[in-house]
């Protein structure tokens, strides 16, 4: 068996681990009586999903010889791989369990999507992307995604909270600063990845910002966090205003990955699909 | 009646100033970054003619109605409209009226004495009190040590230590690094120039605007300031992927150049990601394709036409499509060619190519006679040939070496394949600006965003006999944990101190 197979396998087994770590925290999220264990046992199984994707993660690098981001599936299974990463990152400092489902189930899609529609054979990468940018540019790009989504599963929270009656969710204002933590750790980085890309386009394509489809919505996902940051210094703008904005700029970040890479051409056409 | 005499007095300037106001709050500049997004968007769905003007034409062919309304509204130069220009423009102007008096504030909190300790620090965050042998002279100098501003109060019982301006510093850095890649952006595109060039394997190109395929230059732009230089495309190698996976996907592309600039000769080997540098003009290799070679013999025998033509590649396995024209034959000849690098004819798809390196080179002519317009006076595009007014006298399939004879005696050999480079060639003297400003944006992002800005107060509580109680406590509007962590330091800091 060779290194792109096993970690096809290693790819599967996350996502069976991940449907139970999805149920346990679904059951944690209504039931209040057993929630704390619940959610001890989904964020277990969550580690373990961690675990068992890092190394598919590893093995797919191994096999094509070279940094697991090459495609659009290399960069489904790595971005998944950082969300989970980011809000296990998070729980082990601050009490975040509650979250759980609104964690899990974004990395499941990715990751379900990244095996049926995405997926491409391992192989070397073509040579417009043959840099050591792409370490740098890519790695940043998907580390962010990582902390921007736990931004977007407190966000959901914030709206849905008056909406639903889940046991354990902390109140407003507490979730607020959570995901102003989590943006504040989130947008330097994306700022640096937007950056190294214009620095890479600038030694590949002769210009640092050419308005490519790829450029232009990840400049529009700066300025909704820029203007998402802004609003939590602003009176009156915090809780479920600002929330909605961070929604926003998520939706942008999707639609980064998913449409100006299916839909659009542009000269980031390296989805491999 | 107060509210007219308000009215009257606002007046003018009072106007002006309620405008600027509202143009410099937080909430209009949070709006204008949501605009500023949403105007974004048009661009990234409809093509643009800075990106590629044939996808404009195509847009026009296909919705010519659609295509003047979306004209009229500047929808196909996005960035560079009015609108898009007016909030950006407001939004740097709202930018620069919140930053300049924050600046004042922040030039004056650094020069000016800061603030004594409150009488009672009971209340505030993490009071502690105390016992050690150190005065508050003492601990000042320790605190001065370690890079803190401190104060001590006239009466000499309570010291303020300060610490994390550089979260403001960082925190404007940013806001004026912003504003200054702006400016280098525009700077940039006053003074720049751009094009791109197709040479063809063994031809030379020289750095002159006559030379280029497509020219775009700032409003500025001196054709005087141009380098001097010419380079030879000397070889092309490609390789493409031949295994199972990814099949035909590009491997290598290594473009060899004899270099010419004046005094130099060298040669410089340019591949995707590394261009060749002259002078601050890069030239950076953006693709490839092939060039049949076509003679052309007219009825006496005479060579009418004999060059290697570049054939536009369709899709990712070259199917290439190419013209000939020869005004100057005593017939004026006009052939239509498909050129296949591995050709195969599909019996859906008609002839095409199943991989783009050169395993099966096939080419398809149609040879068409009438007058080609071309003495017209009209700009003609060498990509197209209008067939509407012509007259075809044959169609043939041919491989390198085959000739074909057409029924008006003349000849068409297809005589072997080369390849072609295409380059764009970039100046841009706001580059290095831009770049600037973005390491100073990123250095004033993380201080501005991750340091703490807190104060603690010392306040002497009791004179023993060799013991001073002293209360501490302290104030951050950002991290307690910070707060806490210093507060900690300072004692550790002091005890430590005791011991010596």
């Amino acid at each position: 068996m060779t290194a792109g197979n096993l970690s096809n396998l290693f790819v599967y087994a996350t996502i069976l681990i991940l449907l139970l770590a999805l149920i346990t925290y679904s059951v944690a999220l209504g039931d209040s009586d057993k929630a704390r264990k619940n959610e001890n046992i989904g964020t277990a199984f969550t580690w373990l999903a961690f675990g068992i994707l890092l190394v598919a993660v590893v093995l797919r690098g191994i096999s094509s010889q070279r940094a697991p981001w090459g495609n659009m599936y290399e960069f489904a299974i790595t971005s998944s791989l950082a969300i989970l990463g980011a809000y296990l990152f998070v729980s082990l400092k601050k009490e975040i369990k509650y979250l759980g489902v609104f964690v899990v189930l974004p990395s499941l899609l990715l990751l379900g999507l990244a095996v049926t529609v995405l997926y491409t054979e391992a192989g070397p990468l073509v040579p417009a992307l043959r840099s050591g940018w792409l370490v740098v540019h890519v790695s940043a790009a998907i580390i962010s995604y990582g902390a921007f989504s736990v931004n977007f599963a407190l966000s959901v929270l914030v709206l849905l909270r008056g909406r639903f009656k889940f046991s354990r969710v902390p109140a407003t204002e507490r979730l607020d600063e959570l995901a102003y933590r989590t943006a504040l750790f989130a947008f330097p980085i994306w700022t640096f990845s937007v950056i190294a890309g214009a620095i890479w386009a600038e030694n590949a394509w002769g210009r640092y910002w050419g308005w490519d489809p790829k450029e232009t919505w990840a400049f529009i996902t700066w300025l909704i966090y820029a203007a998402y940051l802004h609003a939590r210094v602003t009176r009156g703008w915090s809780g479920k205003k600002a929330a909605a904005i961070a929604l926003t700029a998520y939706v942008s970040i999707v639609f980064n990955f998913f449409g100006v890479n299916l839909w659009i051409t542009g000269l980031h056409s390296y989805a491999g699909v | 009646m107060t509210e007219n005499n308000i009215q009257i007095k606002l007046g003018f300037s009072g106007w002006l100033r309620w405008i600027w106001r509202q143009l410099t709050s937080m909430t209009t500049a949070l709006w204008l970054l949501l605009l500023l997004g949403l105007a974004a968007i048009p661009g990234s769905i409809l093509p643009q003619r800075s990106a590629s003007l044939i996808r404009v034409n195509d847009f026009k062919e296909a919705n010519p109605t659609l295509f003047e309304i979306y004209d009229q509204l500047g929808l196909f130069e996005v960035y560079g409209s009015f609108w898009f220009s007016a909030i950006y423009i407001l939004l740097m102007i709202s930018l620069a009226g919140c930053i300049v008096p924050r600046i004042k504030i922040h030039a004056k909190n650094l020069t000016e004495p800061i603030q004594e300790a409150p009488i009672n620090l009971v209340n505030q965050t993490g009071y502690q009190a105390i016992e050690t042998s150190l005065d508050l002279a003492k601990i000042n100098k320790l605190a001065q040590k370690n890079w803190w501003r401190t104060k001590i109060s006239a009466d000499g019982n309570s010291l303020t230590i300060e610490k994390g301006y550089l979260r403001e510093s960082g925190n404007l850095l940013f806001h004026i690094a912003i504003l200054f890649i702006t400016i280098a952006v525009a700077f940039g595109a006053l003074f720049n120039y751009r094009g791109t060039i197709l040479l063809i394997e063994k031809d030379e190109f020289a750095n002159t605007v006559t030379q280029y395929d497509d020219f775009r230059a700032g409003g500025l732009f001196r054709v005087e300031r141009m380098p001097n230089f010419s380079f030879v495309l000397e070889d092309f190698e490609v390789e493409f992927e031949r295994g199972p996976n990814q099949t035909g996907s590009p491997r290598e592309f290594i473009a060899e150049l004899a270099v010419t600039e004046p005094g130099l000769d060298y040669q410089q080997t340019v591949v995707v990601n590394k261009p060749l540098v002259i002078d601050g003009t890069k030239a950076f290799l953006t693709g490839h394709g092939y060039a049949p070679v076509i003679k052309v013999t007219d009825d006496t025998g005479r060579v009418v036409f004999d060059k290697a033509v570049p054939f536009l590649p369709q899709d990712a396995n070259f199917t290439s499509n190419g013209v000939v024209k020869i005004p100057d034959a005593n017939e004026q000849i006009g052939l239509l060619g498909l050129f296949l690098p591995t050709g195969v004819l599909d019996e859906e798809l008609g002839p095409i190519s199943i991989f783009p390196d050169q395993d099966n080179p096939l080419a398809f002519f149609s040879a068409w006679t009438g007058d080609l317009g071309m003495d017209s006076g009209i700009p003609q595009n060498v990509y197209r040939l209008e067939t509407e007014n012509l007259e075809q006298i044959g169609l043939a399939q041919l491989a390198p070496g085959d000739r074909w004879e057409l029924e008006n005696g003349y000849q068409v050999e297809f005589v072997s394949v080369k390849r072609f480079a295409s380059f764009q060639i970039a100046y841009d003297p706001g580059r290095i600006w831009a770049f600037i400003g973005s390491i100073l944006a990123m250095a004033g992002l993380m201080f501005g965003l991750f340091v703490t800005r807190r104060r603690i107060w010392l306040r002497l509580e009791g004179i023993g006999s060799s013991q001073n109680k002293i209360g501490l406590a302290g104030l951050t509007k950002q991290s307690e944990e910070q707060l806490s962590r210093d507060l900690t330091w300072l004692v550790k800091k002091i005890r430590e101190s005791e011991q010596r």
